[in-house]
């Protein structure tokens, strides 16, 4: 039995000690996800607030078949992709985000991961979302076309133009820096 | 940290290899919200009880409102009045009013009536109608109080004799009722009585 299974099971009795111990271990990781779809700080804090809750709440259908950690990010950024769908209509536009120039003012010589979610942040909504979900969370284009309702080339055809901005973004990163330097 | 790529065939690997473990350190504060919602927030089975829940709730007042309907039919249907103090032989005898019988027909028209008093003496009454018979038709008298003058009395038609062998006997003996003397008894000795009975009857039910 791994740690995190024992945890889990305290959990589930309601012990708070090993619920403050799961939000240790898994916390950071969890808010890193957050801030992958998210420029908002305090946006990211409320999706980490409510996913630990559905995470504490929903414990006792965890099966202990796969990966603990697996099952809270899915939670995580099913609650994060929810939230998306009711707040804001989904648009796939071309353009990048407004705040590009902080790019400008923040430069540094390396590139650190902090900057590499900056430059995410930098995507429009849309390609954002598909971005994250299809490279880092592991979504294949029918799973992400069923998740937002839409249909797997307009997911492909996404991707690929994200993969282009973030090219784009990350020329102009380096063209500031060296101007900078 | 290694390059950023410049191709975009590299882009997915690079994000994923830099980004796939990556962890920010939350807020302190934040575990205090997280800990407080867990308290308040209630779990999926009392959530999928109230959602069962408020579904029957229109079929469980439904339920209730037959229920009712049915319980109040049963005891509206069912139910004995028990008056205090009364019943079938406490209840004073319905007693027959003396001298009221029906008039009947014959009695309208004329007809002689003969009446038995208590003490056996035959009273005879003939009615006088306000139409007279002549010839077999009938001729109506006219009223005093139309004309009270004296031509009145003049115009009045002559009333044929009629033989003993073509008179109809009309006569209806009606026996009258003789009336039930009435018990003398005082009224504060009936209530008195009375009280007893419902005393009787409240406090003493094997009696």
């Amino acid at each position: 039995m791994t740690l995190t299974d024992d945890l889990v099971k305290k959990c589930i009795s309601n012990e708070p000690a090993a619920q403050k111990e799961l939000y240790k271990q898994l916390g950071g990781k969890l808010f890193a996800i957050c801030l992958r779809y998210t420029k908002n700080r305090a946006e990211a804090e409320d999706w980490l607030q409510e996913s630990f809750i559905k995470i504490f709440t929903n414990l006792k259908s965890f099966k202990f078949e796969g990966s603990f950690e697996g099952w809270a990010k899915r939670i995580t950024v099913n609650h994060i992709l929810s939230d998306i769908k009711k707040q804001k209509n989904l648009k796939f536009t071309d353009e990048l985000e407004e705040n590009t120039l902080m790019v400008e003012e923040e430069a540094h010589s390396n590139i650190t991961k902090d900057e590499l979610i900056r430059f995410i942040n930098l995507l429009p909504e849309g390609k954002k979302v598909i971005f994250n979900l299809y490279v880092i969370e592991g979504y294949s284009h029918k799973e992400i076309a069923e998740t937002l309702n839409i249909n797997e080339g307009t997911s492909r055809g996404q991707l690929a133009k994200a993969r282009e901005q973030l090219i784009e973004i990350h020329k102009k990163y380096n063209r500031i820096n060296e101007r900078i330097s | 940290m290694s390059e950023y790529p410049e191709h975009i065939d590299q882009i997915d690997d690079f994000y994923r290899s830099q980004l796939a473990d990556h962890e920010i350190e939350p807020p302190e504060d934040l575990w205090g919200k997280i800990s407080l919602g867990v308290l308040e927030t209630p779990s999926p089975e009392v959530k999928a009880a109230a959602a069962r829940f408020t579904n029957t709730q229109k079929y469980l007042g439904l339920l209730a409102g037959a229920v009712i309907l049915v319980t109040g039919t049963f005891y509206f249907y069912n139910h004995k009045q028990d008056a205090p103090a009364s019943n079938r032989d406490t209840m004073p005898a319905i007693e027959q009013p003396v001298d009221q019988h029906e008039i009947s027909p014959a009695e309208k028209e004329g007809a002689t009536i003969k009446r038995i008093t208590p003490s056996g003496q035959v009273q005879g009454k003939t009615n006088t109608p306000s139409s007279n018979t002549v010839n077999g038709e009938s001729v109506i008298a006219p009223e005093a109080s139309e004309n009270p003058s004296s031509e009145s009395k003049v115009e009045q038609p002559a009333i044929i004799p009629v033989t003993p062998e073509e008179k109809v006997d009309t006569t209806v003996e009606i026996k009258t009722i003789p009336k039930a003397p009435k018990e003398k008894v005082k009224f504060k000795d009936k209530l008195k009585k009375e009280y007893q009975d419902s005393t009787r009857k409240i406090f003493v039910p094997g009696k």
